[in-house]
């Protein structure tokens, strides 16, 4: 046989055809389906060994407990814990991610120090730490500590070493939270107060953020009784939406309403067993508040102000206000006017309960051998070293209010794991662990129980990243500052010092995951205490009697301490967002699936402004315009939104774009000489 | 230089002056290329298309030059199974520009399907119930009919018919170019169809689901319709600015006229079931989905306007100019109602694709936009370029218009 | 066309209720989804149009003005319909509902990218990969492994956590047992952090989620569609199931 072309074709064709019918076709398909899903470059989850563990979230003060699901040692999931007194094991966004906060991409390396042409260098930490101990012994003016996150057993070692020399600064979300503020208003000191969830069963709230999306999400909502909530704001936040009574009133009004409510809930009786004279004293401060004043000055109706105050219970009905994550706290007297409505309603005692604090607890170790104020109340330009710890704070913090209070050539040292917005402004800043790289105590929100958590570690920290307690040290041994009971080598160590304290004083439970609660008649070891914490126990303290007299001043419901100066600044610029728009720096970037992937952030566009408010200043529509307040200007664009109360103009809080530590932030529009930045005076203006 | 390459009797640019107009093509072509080679090196976002725009610009192309090159196997089918002899003056023309625009519209969907090293997974896992399956087989299968109808007119060069083989094989083909014509015919059918029934069958979309005769949707036969309508005025557009560029006369002016009359004749069919489709699902379809139409473009009411102006400006005013003897006798006329109806079909396929996607479909939705990037845009013009490319060596080096000897000779 | 009755015996058919009155927009959903199932951040460009957001909570407002302004917040994921368009139209056979568990499932080694499903889609619940996936160094040691990553390309969208049902069956059948229905939560049921989201059985009618479905607040969404969707909205307010009948804003739905 001659094999011609043909031959060669056909073998060829019949080939091919065969081909089809075989397996070949088949085997290909499989194997490029996988091998175009396994390119080179794309990541392969990491096998290994199951397992769980527990911790604690750092990223805001309510310290939500942790179960982590790790996968050969690696924390690749979290959940809340729930059935513990502290949360009902709702985790905010921020927390479900938390576990990826050790590789954040924005984490600092190195310490920096500013250079004299203003930008930073990387320096050695002798070096920095040289400079700092210089400015501390040479200084004239104060050497303060902004502590974001007082009752940690680090803020017991910043009192323990500025004892007698220095100045503990609270930034004024810390200093003027509703119990503090309540607490004050006894003439003699009740100590910490916090409040019982399981005992309220109504809460009459002025914008705070109780059914919010942050710090201790679920709170109310998965109580096991229905908790009444009435929420007096002037926004439409999304607590005002999910409340079951949402009271519109005009911006800046909580005082007047507040002692409006006082005075009917005084003609209901409800000091009739009060001391005579407190009852006189507030009965002349609430008299001009009649409900038609009220009316008059908030846009709170008479019928719905009396409908509020007549659902008002004593002894289940808890009043608050607090700071806003993003606006800060209300002044003094607003705060204080909210929560003399606590004592009309015998809150206290009930609802409102002492905390026990042991007594040799580190955490609250030198107390009274610190002078401790409200950044507000400092005098400008007094302070000339300032070191600031205001990484786990979870408020927002503007910092020209900070500015003002500082000496012309002061020095300020940042303690922080990302290069955050104050840190921008500092001098020094020196880096520390990242969370779930680090043992850290974690206590609860002051304003609820006392509790403390411990927070573990899945990985290392940066080589750079100093121990807060190492950092005093190191501090101390060059100044020759010694600390006693929080002596120390290591944070570990001053938790290990706590259980033994906690262990001895026998005070409080330990409420443990899916196990009955613990006391210290089973717990008589710190070593067993330590243990539980690692199994994501969270100790609870216990809750005291209210022993002193019910006696109390008034002094501060007094007058507006803000000056109004007259400004043609007829607006009022209210931020908003919450938590997370305060803490950007120290989310994980997987958030961008809420900050940039969605339409959640809807006042990060611009400056929402009601329509009736533009056509009545007669703006037209233009691309870009300008926000002026006193303090100073920010260019905006302007969006008609006819959901927003006139006369306000609503942005969020927050830098903008997706990068935390941008510079245009909003927040620092607020002006020093303003005790709250609640409201900011502004007015829109053609760019 | 190239003169033995091109046919005996025709006249032809001189080879420099044809390069130069090669030049800026090639050029284009390059560029598009590059644009390809981004989105296939670095990922789709580089257009502008997203999870809402699902489908963007290039679909909305490849489905307006695949309507376009309808010409193709409906001038076959007009010729060789309807016998309507004056159509082979065009018919070579209409293989070639068919053969472009297919291949061209593959080319493109190998750049927008996200892994297209599995776009062969179809042939073995298809699903019956999709049209895009249906699509996909046929398209395919057809773009192998053009190419054997196609390469037996590049094999008709006269250098290349000096080749014994390729003339045998030219031959052979010609022996069977009835069963091409009749199977194009066939697969043209359907996927001109299936591709109105990709759209038609979207029961979660109200905008363009329409009512079914079994299981094809009334898209699918618009569609189908509408095709044949545009093919011939596509031809007859393309053959005139094709002898107006080169400054030949290219078919007699009889030739044209039949093109324009069976337009027309076509048009007739496509307006009448058009508003007839329309009137049924403005009535009936849509509001059985839950939505009145007249609330799909309540904040911008400009956009119904192109509905409207696609079946009078675009369907019927053609439609008229094609069916009047006066006008059909002048070719200004004729080719101001090709270009009507070409415009018709690109209205056409836009509502259809893009406005579609534009629209809500949730009541939190808002109406979206949609501009191509230019990556898109230049990927797209690759295919302008390859088309201008091809056509233009087709027309120099092969007999793309058999009339146009006797022509030049008179 | 319902599938039930071409369902095997006993086979549960997953669905869920979502409360409104509770949600609060936080988005732990979201985040918790793109965790557990190995989503990326998002790359430089993405937005709310083109990224990857299997669980996506929108707000929808009732368009009036200060001080009669309502919102709800509306977490939206794959409604895994008993009747999916995506199903049908897929050209690969790559689309399929899974007669064992109710849930429409994605071959995602299949998936040609021609993104015809997302198109199909009128709920907006399936995602393109536009990008490969990258993350910040180190990170990818936060992966789950019992997920894979996936290349740009493909479309995908919620599968319930499915990978979380073969878990938790392999951990049950190591014991020797059935596995019980609270062993298997999606991780947004899971994270929500006001309990408002319901995950179970609808062939159990003690389940939460079968009592859901039967209380006068639920609703679906465009129910007129036909599309039978498997996840029912909880809403006290009427001007949120009024929205919810029509697919355009601003107009009152039609009765048909």
């Amino acid at each position: 046989m001659i094999v011609t072309r043909r031959h060669i074709l056909k073998l060829l064709g019949g080939g091919a055809v065969g081909t089809i019918f075989s397996p070949i076709p088949w085997k290909l398909l499989r194997d490029s389906s996988v091998w175009t899903q396994n390119w080179s470059w794309l990541p392969v989850p990491q096998r290994g060994p199951v397992g769980s563990a527990y911790s604690a979230c750092t990223l805001c003060p309510s310290g939500c407990g942790l179960k982590v699901r790790t996968i050969g040692g690696r924390p690749v999931l979290v959940n809340g814990i729930s059935n513990t007194a502290w949360g009902k094991g709702g985790l905010c966004p921020a927390g479900t991610a938390i576990h990826q906060m050790p590789w954040h991409p924005g984490q600092l390396r190195s310490v920096k120090m500013r250079q004299a042409d203003g930008r930073f260098m990387e320096a050695k930490l002798d070096v920095a730490l040289a400079a700092v101990a210089a400015a501390i012994k040479g200084a004239n003016g104060t050497v303060a500590i902004l502590d974001g996150r007082p009752g940690r057993l680090i803020s017991g070692a910043y009192r323990e070493f500025l004892a007698g020399k220095g100045m503990i600064v609270q930034p004024p979300s810390v200093a003027r939270s509703s119990m503090k503020v309540l607490r004050s208003l006894f003439k003699e000191d009740p100590g910490p107060l916090a409040i019982d969830v399981d005992q309220v069963k109504a809460v009459v709230s002025f914008a705070a953020s109780v059914l919010e999306n942050f710090g201790q999400p679920g709170l109310l909502q998965q109580s096991p009784k229905k908790i009444r909530t009435i929420q007096f704001e002037a926004i439409q936040s999304r607590t005002a939406l999910k409340a079951d009574q949402w009271v519109p009133i005009k911006p800046g009004t909580e005082r007047e309403i507040a002692l409006g409510l006082a005075n009917l809930l005084l003609k209901k009786g409800y000091a009739a067993n009060w001391d005579e004279e407190d009852r006189t004293a507030l009965e002349k401060i609430c008299a001009e508040w009649t409900p038609s004043k009220v009316f008059a000055t908030s846009g709170v109706d008479e019928a719905t102000l009396t409908s509020v105050a007549n659902t008002m219970e004593i002894g289940s009905t808890v009043v608050v206000a607090g700071p806003d994550a993003v606006g800060g706290p209300l002044a003094i007297e607003a705060e204080a006017s909210i929560q003399t409505l606590n004592l009309l309603l015998g809150s206290v005692g009930q609802a409102i309960k002492p905390v026990k604090i042991a007594a040799d607890d580190p955490a609250f170790a030198a107390i009274d051998a610190v002078e401790t104020k409200d950044l507000a109340d400092v005098p400008a330009k007094s302070i000339e070293v300032l070191i600031i710890d205001m990484a786990m704070a979870g408020y927002a913090l503007p910092w020209n209010l900070l500015a003002d209070k500082l000496a012309p050539k002061a020095l300020v040292v940042s303690l922080t794991p990302v290069l955050d917005d104050l840190a921008q402004h500092s001098q020094v800043v020196i880096p520390t662990a990242l969370p779930f790289t680090t043992v850290q105590d974690i206590p609860g929100h002051p304003d609820f129980l006392r509790s403390v958590r411990m927070a573990q570690a899945f990985g290392a920290p940066a080589d750079d990243a100093l121990d807060p307690v190492d950092f005093l040290n190191r501090l101390g041994k060059i100044l020759g500052i010694n600390r006693d009971v929080t002596a120390a080598d290591s944070l570990s160590e001053l938790i290990e010092k706590q259980a033994e304290v906690l262990v001895n004083a026998k005070e409080g439970v330990v409420l443990q995951p899916k196990k009955d609660p613990a006391d210290f008649d089973d717990i008589d070891e710190a070593d067993e205490l330590l243990k539980r914490f690692k199994r994501g126990a969270c100790f609870v303290a216990a809750f005291g009697q209210i022993d002193t007299a019910l006696k109390f001043s008034f002094d501060s419901l007094g007058k507006i301490s803000d000056e109004t100066k007259k400004h043609d600044f007829r607006m009022q610029l209210i931020l908003t967002g919450g938590v997370e728009r305060a803490s950007l720096a120290s989310r994980s970037p997987i958030l961008s699936k809420v900050d940039q992937e969605s339409g959640l952030n809807p006042f990060a566009d611009g400056a929402h402004v009601n329509p009736e408010t533009i056509a009545n200043l007669a703006l037209l529509p233009k691309k870009r315009w300008v926000v002026n307040t006193p303090e100073g200007s920010i260019r905006v664009q302007i969006r008609p939104d006819p959901t927003v109360p006139p006369g306000v103009i609503l942005m969020s809080g927050a830098p903008n774009g997706p990068k935390p530590w941008d510079v245009a932030n909003p927040v620092e529009l607020a002006s020093p000489g303003q005790k709250s930045w609640r409201i900011i005076p502004a007015v829109i203006k053609e760019a | 230089m190239d003169k033995t390459a091109i046919s005996r009797g025709l006249q032809r640019a001189p080879l420099g002056q044809f390069l130069l107009w090669l030049g800026p093509w090639i050029a284009l072509l390059a560029f598009g290329v590059y644009c390809a080679y981004l989105c296939l090196r670095y990922g789709l976002h580089l257009t502008n298309m997203d999870n809402r725009f699902a489908f963007g610009a290039w679909i909305f192309l490849d489905l307006t030059v695949i309507a376009l090159g309808a010409g193709a196997f409906f001038t076959g089918f007009l010729l060789y199974i309807l016998k309507r002899k004056e159509l082979r003056a065009v018919i070579n023309s209409a293989v070639t520009i068919g053969f472009i625009c297919y291949s061209g519209a593959v080319v493109i969907l190998m750049v927008d399907v996200g892994q297209p090293l599995r776009a062969w997974f179809t042939f073995w896992h298809p699903n019956v119930h999709s049209m895009l399956t249906e699509v996909t087989f046929c398209i395919t299968c057809y773009l192998g009919v053009l190419a054997f109808e196609y390469i037996p007119i590049l094999l008709k060069n006269r250098k290349l018919r000096q080749i014994p083989s390729f003339l045998v094989f030219e031959f052979n083909m010609h022996k069977v170019m009835y069963v091409l014509a009749g199977a194009g015919t066939f697969l043209s059918f359907f996927h001109q169809g299936s591709l109105g029934g990709l759209y038609g069958v979207l029961n979660g979309r109200p905008f363009v689901y329409r009512e079914s005769f079994g299981i094809w949707p009334t898209t699918f036969f618009l569609f189908i319709v509408s095709a044949a309508a545009a093919g011939p005025s596509f031809i007859l557009l393309t053959t005139w600015i094709t002898s107006k560029v080169t400054k030949k006369r290219l078919v007699t002016q009889e030739v044209y006229e039949s093109l324009g009359k069976i337009s027309g004749y076509i048009l007739i069919g496509y307006v009448l079931f058009k508003t007839i489709d329309t009137l049924v699902w403005i009535s009936m379809t849509a509001p059985g989905m839950g939505v009145h139409p007249d609330s799909f473009f309540a904040s911008k009411p400009g956009y119904t306007a192109l509905h409207l102006l696609e079946v009078t400006i675009f369907g019927f005013l053609p439609m008229a100019i094609y069916m009047t003897k006066r006008l059909r006798s002048q070719i200004k006329w004729l080719v101001t109602a090709a270009v009507l109806t070409c415009l018709g079909i690109v209205v056409n396929r836009y509502i259809l694709t893009i406005q579609t996607l534009a629209l809500p479909t949730l009541p939190f939705d808002e109406l979206l936009s949609y501009m191509p990037s230019w990556q898109e845009t230049g990927a797209f013009l690759m295919v302008i370029a390859y088309g201008m490319i091809v056509y233009s060596l087709s027309f120099r080096y092969a007999n793309l218009f058999p009339l146009e000897r006797e022509l030049q000779r008179n | 066309m319902s599938r039930a009755k071409e369902k095997p015996e006993g086979a549960p058919r997953y669905a869920m209720t979502i409360d409104l009155d509770k949600c609060t927009g936080c988005g732990a959903c979201m985040v918790a989804c793109a965790v557990e199932n190995n989503v990326p951040p998002a790359q430089s460009g993405a937005n709310d149009r083109n990224g990857t957001t299997l669980m996506r909570v929108y707000a929808m407002s009732n368009k009036q003005a200060y001080p009669h302004a309502k919102q709800v917040f509306v977490p939206m994921t794959c409604q895994q319909c008993e009747d999916p368009p995506c199903e049908t139209v897929c050209p690969q056979n790559a689309v399929e509902y899974d007669w064992t568990t109710g849930i429409v499932a994605q071959i995602p080694v299949r998936c040609l990218g021609c993104r015809y499903c997302m198109v199909a889609c009128p709920y907006h619940a399936r995602a393109f990969n536009w990008w490969d996936p990258t993350w910040p160094e180190g990170m990818e040691a936060t992966l789950n492994p019992d997920i894979s990553t996936r290349s740009r390309g493909t479309a995908e969208k919620c599968n319930f956590c499915h990978h979380r049902r073969q878990l938790a069956r392999e951990r049950a059948a190591h014991e020797d047992r059935e596995m019980r229905e609270d062993e298997y939560q999606p991780a947004c049921v899971e994270a929500c952090p006001v309990g408002a989201i319901t995950f179970g059985n609808l062939e159990d009618p003690n389940s939460a989620v079968s009592k859901g479905f039967a209380k006068p607040e639920a609703f679906a969404f465009v129910e007129k569609l036909g599309t039978e969707p498997k996840i029912r909205y909880l809403s006290s307010q009427k001007w949120v199931h009024d929205m919810a009948r029509s697919g355009v804003p601003g107009k009152e739905a039609t009765n048909g």
